[in-house]
């Protein structure tokens, strides 16, 4: 877990990001109706997947960032 | 001894003289084309491992009809049936059925209703495969190179949405469209499932020309690059990357907590994203008796079943829908968009990366694992043979397996809203 644990600024941000799309698309759009919940519920959607985004640049960034003696040719 | 009695020892073909023209000929078509679905798939230009089953399901299915005895007849067709009255029916499964007592019967008579009840009308045989996929599938492509990867899988997704205005422009409701619109993703287990929560009652045939097109993408789409790809661009070479390893601990978390987003945003289609995540953690775990166990007999198994049951299912009076000659235009609108959407994606990559991007990779987006990326893989070197692509193209393709999954998501979740 040692690479997961390097990289927990990006983990952290997309998982509070996820959260957070998902508390709106299926919490907070719960209480509305009409086009303001289909609005509510594409945009935690958006957002929930745009925390996901999130850890995938963060494990990329760790990659592009990682000594030579990681890569292998 | 009569001769009524004589036929009735041919029970296959006197039930064929017994029906309506359209029945006689969609029977006899049916049983023709089972034929031919076999040949196509011994041949490989179809898929092989479902074409076999399904040709064979689709031509038994249409010969073996028989005169139901009166309380089967009655089992099947949920009404009472005249001890003296002729009804027609089989003796694979009866789809149809809704009833528990009735289930029960039939389940008893038929021998493929248990598998078609207990799964494939929920699900189950789908997730199943979904499951195998996900064995077979290394997110460390996608994490890689997330970007790349996520917008060919979005670009090549302009099938599955486009497909769905213009299926209700031409008279589906917003269920079926959603439904026949995924067959744009190109993912068959994704549209059984669509199919089977939202339209119900065109699952067969929409299931049935989404398995035939998905087979053919494999022969047809190869013809779709050359035609937008010139060759100069085809066989461009990208440049050489070492290859660095993104670690099973990072495959294995992103995996769960993917699963538990996902689920949570979407929970109609958390069957689908488990199974597909139970495949890659158990492979991302090392869990190899798991590992085998699904990518052997869960997988196959599945396949098999899923086209014997998809051949079974093809019989002539439950096919025969007015419907089926939209699904079928709309079916291949739904594809060839995709395919044209990804590599519309790969050929902005080609800009946006200042022209080293092959664009033959946009065509990976598109998520038929890992057939259209072995395509583009295929394209690119019957052009440049030392060129290598593989690694761009899986991200894609993993990508849109991953997408596909989230619009089959979307569309569940906000088609039944809609009114």
């Amino acid at each position: 877990m040692k690479t997961v644990l390097s990289n927990a600024r990006f983990w952290s941000a997309g998982l509070i990001l996820a959260a957070i799309g998902v508390a709106l698309a299926r919490g907070a759009a719960a209480g509305l109706t009409g086009s303001a919940r289909v609005t509510a519920v594409l945009a935690g959607e958006f957002l929930g997947l745009e925390g996901l985004l999130v850890i995938c640049v963060g494990v990329s960034r760790r990659l592009h960032r990682a000594p030579p003696e990681e890569k292998s040719p | 001894m009569h001769f009524h009695d004589i036929l009735n020892i041919f029970q296959g073909l006197t039930t064929l003289f017994d029906s309506s023209w359209s029945i006689l000929v969609a029977r006899v078509g049916l049983i023709l084309l089972g034929m031919a679905l076999v040949y196509l798939g011994k041949k490989g230009i179809l898929e092989p491992l479902l074409m076999i089953p399904m040709g064979l399901g689709m031509c038994a299915v249409n010969a073996g009809v028989l005169f139901l005895d009166p309380t089967t007849a009655a089992a099947v067709t949920e009404t009472p049936v005249a001890p003296g009255a002729l009804t027609h029916g089989t003796l694979f499964m009866a789809p149809l059925v809704q009833k528990t007592d009735n289930l029960m019967y039939v389940a008893q008579v038929d021998f493929l209703q248990p598998i078609y009840t207990f799964a494939f009308s929920n699900g189950l045989i789908a997730c199943f495969v979904f499951m195998g996929i996900g064995v077979l599938l290394d997110v460390g492509f996608l994490l890689a190179r997330p970007f790349l990867s996520m917008f060919l899988a979005l670009a090549a997704e302009l099938g599955t949405v486009a497909t769905f205005p213009i299926a209700v422009a031409m008279g589906l409701n917003y269920r079926e469209a959603a439904s026949i619109a995924m067959v744009g993703g190109a993912d068959g287990p994704m549209v059984l499932f669509t199919s089977l929560t939202l339209a119900k009652d065109l699952f067969v045939p929409i299931t049935v020309v989404a398995y035939l097109y998905l087979g053919l993408t494999y022969g047809g789409y190869p013809y779709l690059i050359r035609l937008l790809v010139p060759a100069k661009l085809r066989g461009l070479k990208m440049p050489a990357k070492a290859i660095v390893k993104v670690t099973s601990d990072e495959k294995l978390t992103f995996a769960v907590v993917a699963c538990a987003v996902l689920c949570l945003l979407f929970p109609s289609a958390a069957p689908l994203f488990l199974s597909l995540f139970v495949g890659v953690g158990v492979r991302e775990a090392g869990l190899k008796y798991f590992v085998a166990f699904i990518d052997g007999p869960v997988l196959y198994g599945a396949t098999l079943f899923l086209g014997l049951l998809l051949g079974v299912l093809c019989e002539a009076s439950t096919i025969l829908n007015p419907k089926v000659l939209t699904l079928l235009i709309l079916g291949i609108i739904a594809l060839l968009l995709s395919g044209v959407g990804g590599i519309v994606g790969g050929y902005l990559a080609y800009f946006f990366s200042g022209r080293t991007i092959n664009p033959v990779i946009g065509i990976a987006g598109v998520s038929c694992v890992p057939s259209t990326a072995k395509v583009a893989q295929k394209e690119v070197s019957n052009v440049t043979p030392d060129a290598i692509i593989l690694p761009e193209a899986l991200g894609a393709n993993i990508s849109g397996v991953i997408t596909t999954a989230i619009l089959t998501g979307i569309y569940v979740t906000l088609v039944p809203l809609m009114k």
